[in-house]
């Protein structure tokens, strides 16, 4: 300041002098600068960065987690539930077709029944310990295990009586087998998967739902903002236009924010297609071939008890028409390439349709020859024909299923790199901010 | 071995469905009943009176088989091609059916047969057996849908008159087989009879008087009476151990034993069952010809014939034909 007593016009040039050497560009308003400021905002916008970074891996692991969950544990429950179902429906038709034969049943059925009996409680104690003490699946497993001995008893003594001849005495214990597995077991097991199933389609919900993607969101375009305002303002400040580090931290928030939406968007879509693809037809496909199953059994039960049960038939055309109902809803549904197997499936129903038909033609005329001729018929062509329907039903489940699978793990497989992504493209945003600032507030040493 | 454990397993559970069990783990054991069984309040019927069993004489001389009267209903059946008869396909001895062949054996059907060959010979085509449940005997024959019912139907004088209670009245043959209603109860069961019965849980079969003449029978009022489709499921029930006794036909009940040794069939006879086969009250000439059929086989050693194939294995004592009785008069 003073060089002493000086007049005015020494003190007025020594000013200029101080004026002209100072950095501040006199454009817009005065804005005073500290480097505690300049700290402030680096240390702000790094933060916010990091912030960010964090939000979103949260998001995409809790999306990770969502969908994994109902990968490798909802959807093997609802896999199993349908197991018991099938097998157990299976049992039922084979128990009823065996006494078809005469007096002694043959082993191909004996050991298809004991064999679909087995699977079905394996099954059941796999359900009863994975789904643990989950009291919405308890009353049916409990139910399922009560009386499936029972059934299993029933049918035992059903073909003892008939190797003994006394006909009449093992129709009605086939009968109240039959009865028992209707009214009791295969609603229990249908209620099963229908809470599995409820189960999987929430956690595939969840897997969408959540309020961390919106918040990562509304964060990157917050991040990204204030990366640009604060460049602007850096750039009138301080005559640079560019600051490579601050350009390379905006650059690589707009590589998280695009990589976010990318991945976001395709594991949506991946999940939405491993349920349109995947588990919504193995759904169909399985009730339709447990309907198949009981349309089987109704056809024998019908001609072994004929006078005593009059349900048999209007159950048949019910079934028949619900199968109808659903492979139409999965053909209004599914991908192309699944139409063929659908194709297959209506000719597999088409073809026991016409057995079905010619049995009760037969059956019907109350003609001796014509209701043996139905009874030989439907030992040979009725097992053909329901178990290719059974056949390419099952096909269409293994196919739905792997279209499941595959879904599942490329959706499982895009958010898992998000995480990764996201932690590594915050730090990295977080370091050239924190870089970017450094040489300005360098500038006030 | 596992067939053995779920044999076991079917045993304890016919032993035990009535007793609670003590374990704390399990729930009420469910009970496994067959599809239609049902408690029923039936009301004691008033014994039938026995002289309604008279039935239309033969003619003088039979017809030639294959060469039926003009104008005869038997005339109409030979030119249909075959005779149409409502039967069951669930009573053991009577009609059943093994479900290999198709075949329907027992002595309603081997009555059925005999008319058959009546109409059309020894080469006589195969009868169109329609399967009629049990309370529809009467509108299967009266509505035409059958030429005749041979199951086990019991002649009485309401089923041949027109009422709200039987409102498709039927013409009787002559009996063709003299029962009567007892109790079939295990073997080591302390029921001798009607009056034993007390509290018991009873079974006989929806369509059937059994109930009512049990009913009607003092010291049998209060028992609970649980009503099934067909005799094979009270059967059924009685082993399970829902049931302390069947009220039926002896002639049912021996089949029922048949088909389980540690059975017995106890009682006096409550209820006289004559046994008739049911035609239409509009073919009078038709019941005339079967009772001619009927009178032979009583004659020619025929119905003894059939009587000790299919029943004398399992009554154990001979028997002879029951006696015909005819109308006097229109």
């Amino acid at each position: 300041m003073g060089l002493g007593e000086g007049t005015g016009q020494s003190m007025v040039t020594l000013e200029h002098l101080d004026v002209a050497r100072s950095p501040v560009v006199d454009r817009g308003p005065k804005v005073r600068v500290t480097p505690a400021r300049l700290r402030l905002a680096s240390v702000g916008l790094a933060v916010l960065a990091l912030v960010v970074g964090l939000v979103t891996a949260l998001a995409a692991a809790e999306r990770h987690a969502a969908t994994a969950a109902a990968w490798q544990q909802a959807e093997p429950l609802v896999v199993q539930a349908q197991a018991i179902d099938t097998y157990l429906s299976d049992a039922d038709t084979t128990a009823a077709g065996s006494f078809l034969q005469g007096q002694v049943q043959p082993a191909r059925l004996r050991v298809r029944y004991t064999d679909d009996m087995a699977s079905g409680s394996s099954s059941l104690a796999e359900a009863a310990q994975e789904a643990g003490n989950d009291p919405a699946v308890a009353s049916s497993i409990r139910t399922i295990s009560e009386d499936l001995p029972i059934y299993a008893g029933l049918v035992q003594t059903a073909a003892f009586n008939e190797r003994q001849a006394y006909f009449p005495l093992a129709a009605a214990y086939i009968g109240e087998a039959n009865h028992l597995m209707r009214t009791r077991i295969l609603p229990a097991a249908a209620q099963l998967y229908r809470v599995e199933n409820d189960r999987l389609s929430s956690d595939l919900g969840t897997a969408d739902g959540s309020w961390l993607v919106p918040l990562a969101a509304v964060l990157l375009v917050v991040l990204l903002v204030l990366l640009i305002v604060a460049q602007v303002w850096m750039s009138r400040r301080f005559h640079r236009t560019f600051n490579a580090f601050l350009v390379g931290s905006t650059v690589v928030t707009l590589v998280l924010g695009i990589w976010f939406i990318a991945a976001v968007g395709l594991e949506s879509g991946a999940v939405s297609t491993a349920t349109s693809n995947g588990s919504s037809p193995v759904v169909v496909f399985t009730q339709a071939r447990i309907g198949a199953l009981r349309m089987t059994a109704d056809d024998e039960l019908t001609l072994l008890t004929r006078d005593s049960d009059p349900a048999d038939q209007p159950d048949y055309v019910r079934t028949v028409d619900h199968i109808d109902l659903l492979l139409t809803s999965a053909a209004s549904q599914s991908a192309p390439k699944e139409y063929n197997e659908i194709a297959q499936i209506d000719g597999a129903l088409a073809a026991y349709g016409r057995v079905h038909r010619h049995i009760r033609q037969l059956d019907g005329s109350a003609n001796p020859t014509l209701e043996q001729e139905a009874d030989t018929l439907a030992a040979s062509q009725l097992p053909a024909a329901s178990s290719t329907l059974d056949g390419d039903l099952s096909q269409a489940i293994a196919t739905s299923q792997q279209a499941f699978d595959r879904s599942m793990s490329g959706a499982v497989d895009d958010i898992a790199g998000l995480i990764w992504a996201s932690a590594i493209l915050s730090v990295l945003a977080a370091v050239l901010i924190l870089v970017g600032f450094r040489p300005r507030i360098a500038e006030y040493r | 071995m596992v067939a053995a454990a779920l044999a076991g397993a079917v045993l304890l559970l016919g032993v035990g469905n009535s007793t609670a069990s003590a374990s704390p783990g399990s729930a009420d054991p469910p009970t496994v009943l067959p599809a239609g069984a049902q408690v029923v309040h039936p009301t004691p019927t008033p014994p039938d009176a026995t002289n309604c069993t008279a039935s239309y004489p033969p003619p003088a001389t039979m017809p030639t088989p294959g060469a039926m009267p003009a104008g005869s209903w038997m005339a109409h059946i030979q030119a249909r091609g075959y005779l149409v008869a409502g039967v069951t396909q669930s009573t053991y001895l009577w009609a059943y059916r093994n479900p290999g062949t198709a075949q329907l054996k027992g002595f309603d059907i081997d009555m059925i047969e005999q008319v058959n060959q009546a109409i059309f010979g020894a080469d006589a085509p195969p009868v169109h057996f329609v399967l009629v449940p049990n309370a529809d005997r009467s509108q299967a024959v009266a509505t035409g849908q059958v030429d005749l019912v041979a199951e086990t139907m019991t002649i009485n004088c309401s089923r041949q008159t027109k009422s709200t209670k039987d409102p498709y009245p039927v013409d009787f043959s002559t009996v063709y087989y003299d029962a009567a209603e007892q109790l079939l109860v295990p073997s080591n069961s302390k029921i001798n009879g009607p009056a034993d019965l007390g509290h018991s849980r009873v079974c006989a079969i929806g369509g059937a008087d059994s109930f009512g003449n049990l009913v009607a029978v003092a010291g049998a009022g209060h028992i609970v009476a649980w009503s099934d489709n067909n005799f094979a499921d009270c059967l059924l029930m009685l082993q399970q151990g829902q049931v302390d006794a069947i009220a039926t036909d002896n002639a049912i009940l021996l089949g029922l034993q048949a088909q389980d040794p540690n059975t017995t069939i106890v009682g006096p006879e409550f209820s006289p069952e004559p046994y008739g086969m049911a035609i239409s009250q509009t073919h009078q000439g038709f019941t005339a010809f079967v009772n001619g059929v009927l009178a032979n086989e009583r004659v020619d050693g025929t119905w003894e014939q059939l009587y000790n194939r299919d029943l004398l294995p399992y009554t154990k004592v001979p028997a002879t034909p029951p006696a015909a009785t005819y109308k006097t008069g229109p």
